[in-house]
């Protein structure tokens, strides 16, 4: 673990003497993914203002529930985003038989090659409106709840992760996954930025089972807004850590399958 | 002791067909299995210097990844320094080092060193090691003109021999060179090969590599291995296949005036042709040019004489179209 994070610190900082070069681009990029986001929640705040609420959540409640998405989306994706889910150009590039003429794993080496720096944008904004919306709603957070916060934010990451390395590892099978992962990862998710008990029950069970994209935000986001209604609402909350794990292993073991069909050995 | 052992090896792969219209091709594909690698054997010896010949697609880069471990083998048994590659791939990968000509392994907008940094943290060069390597192939290699300049200004040369000192750090024992002379110019090609011959005669470095370019396997390597459609077609010292195709030297020679009739013992053919010029073509290995030469200036009055031997390329021409 030390020597992961040592060797990802020399390789952050090489990647960014190599941004350097071309630092008009670095700071238009993170400008871009700031100015971006900083838009869709104007846009949620213009919605609510005229609405009032939207089922019943105000601009905070919708702030940390869609903070939450972003902040674990943006995490995941400065880690893996660029390569993982990318895979198919690496693999088409030749870059994955370089990887696997290392000493080290493929997919710590891919986290190492390229640190996702643009979604700093991201992680700014999200930061600025979910504190607001926090001291704004809560006030101080009770140790309790700032531990579930904290576990709900690292099973978001296990999540969107999980996801990125699911969709980058079907490129193993077809090439390109690039049109897959627009409509089952982003198309899908988008809609947990509003509130899910707005959507038809058909909805709601496939954003929590088919696709767990609600185990991101939704339900923690009850459980942190004190707006859980039945106890199962309640436990699916309390859950949101062990489904990023279980969701993380499944697209591990389907990596590393595609992996092995990579190499041959599945055949 | 054997550093490479292949036996009975062979590499299929799924490919779509693509025949029909393309909505066939899009929706109802059909697979066949192709043989990239067909039952091959052979052995390498620590030091060698081998090098693997053969048309695109004859299965040379497919059996240079099984060796690095990056492709599992179908079937048949492979290992390299006594372990099974794509069962140990880590640790094979530790003692192997790989340039694949087509593509870097450099970061592109940076100077060359600070790839090397990122190499010496991912295989775990010891600090002397490191320094000492840099160095000694910094010298061969020529790279400190250019050590600091980004990756993007270097010549394709430069790039080449930066990649080559890359794969060399960690001090692999065996280097799998994949097209390493493609695009180079003829000079630098030539340092290039002077350079692999520098590592393998100093470091002891086993040495594979696969090349278009017959001159490569004529200056560096001291056994071909010919692969065609998947098998090999032939194993044996560089030499040997040149002294078998000696057949193909020609004399020829430009006589004061045309004789009717030119016997000469032991040729293959004699082409007396119009304009006073007679070709004979001969085996070297059966008969010298100067007992030839000196057999038929004893006899006839000469203008000009020219021998020409065999050159790879045309023996390897030979070779794929037979």
């Amino acid at each position: 673990m030390r020597e992961f994070f040592s060797t990802y610190w020399l390789y952050i900082k090489t990647f960014f003497k190599s941004r350097a070069e071309y630092r008009v681009g670095f700071f238009l990029g993170l400008f871009s993914n700031f100015y971006g986001y900083f838009i869709t929640y104007a846009t949620f705040w213009v919605l609510v203002s005229s609405l009032g609420h939207i089922g019943g959540w105000d601009f905070s409640d919708l702030s940390i529930l869609y903070g939450l998405s972003l902040l674990t989306y943006a995490i995941s994706g400065t880690l893996i985003w660029y390569t993982v889910y990318h895979l198919g150009g690496i693999i088409t590039g030749g870059g994955l038989d370089m990887y696997l003429t290392r000493p080290l794993g493929v997919l710590r080496q891919m986290i190492f090659q390229r640190f996702g720096d643009t979604f700093i944008g991201q992680i700014i904004v999200t930061i600025i409106f979910l504190s607001m919306a926090i001291i704004n709603k809560i006030g101080t957070l009770t140790p309790a709840l700032f531990a579930y916060f904290l576990l709900c934010i690292i099973g978001g990451v296990l999540i969107q992760a999980g996801a990125m390395i699911l969709i980058g590892s079907i490129s193993f099978w077809t090439k390109r996954s690039a049109e897959i992962g627009e409509l089952f990862y982003y198309e899908i998710r988008d809609l947990t930025q509003y509130p899910l008990s707005i959507f038809p029950r058909w909805i709601q069970l496939v954003l929590t089972y088919v696709f767990p994209w609600a185990f991101i935000n939704y339900y923690p986001a009850l459980i942190i807004l004190n707006k859980t209604q039945t106890v199962y609402d309640f436990i699916l909350g309390l859950l949101s850590p062990v489904i990023g794990i279980l969701f993380l292993s499944v697209s591990l073991f389907v990596f590393n399958r595609g992996l092995r069909k990579y190499s041959g050995a599945g055949n | 002791m054997n550093i490479i052992e292949i036996e009975k090896l062979s590499r299929n792969f799924k490919v779509a067909k693509r025949d029909g219209n393309f909505l066939r091709y899009m929706f109802r594909r059909k697979h066949t299995t192709v043989e990239a690698v067909k039952d091959i054997s052979f052995t390498i010896q620590p030091g060698e210097l081998v090098g693997f010949i053969g048309p695109n697609g004859a299965g040379k880069s497919t059996t240079i990844k099984m060796m690095a471990g990056i492709l599992v083998p179908s079937s048949g048994n492979i290992r390299v320094l006594e372990k099974v590659p794509y069962q140990n791939r880590k640790s094979n990968a530790a003692n192997i080092g790989v340039l694949f000509g087509q593509r870097s392994q450099l970061w592109w907008d940076l100077p060359v060193s600070d790839t090397f940094k990122l190499l010496k943290k991912i295989y775990k060069i010891p600090d002397n090691i490191y320094k000492e390597n840099t160095n000694t192939y910094g010298d061969i290699l020529g790279i400190g003109d250019f050590v600091d300049q980004p990756v993007r200004q270097l010549s394709l040369g430069q790039r080449m021999r930066a990649d080559l000192c890359a794969s060399l750090l960690h001090n692999p024992k065996i280097l799998f060179l994949d097209e390493p002379t493609i695009g180079l110019d003829v000079v630098v090609k030539k340092q290039i090969r002077e350079m692999i011959r520098g590592i393998n005669a100093q470091k002891g470095v086993t040495v594979i590599l696969t090349t278009h370019d017959m001159k490569d396997i004529d200056e560096i390597c001291q056994r071909i291995i010919m692969i065609d459609k998947g098998q090999i077609i032939i194993d044996k010292p560089t030499g040997d296949v040149k002294n078998r195709f000696k057949g193909n030297s020609t004399i020829t020679m430009v006589f004061d005036k045309i004789p009717d009739e030119l016997n000469v013992p032991q040729a293959e053919s004699v082409e007396l042709k119009d304009d006073g010029k007679a070709v004979i073509s001969f085996n070297s290995a059966i008969i010298s040019s100067a007992v030839i030469i000196s057999d038929i200036i004893s006899k006839h009055k000469i203008v000009d004489i020219t021998i020409k031997e065999p050159e790879i390329d045309d023996i390897i021409r030979n070779l794929y179209n037979q």
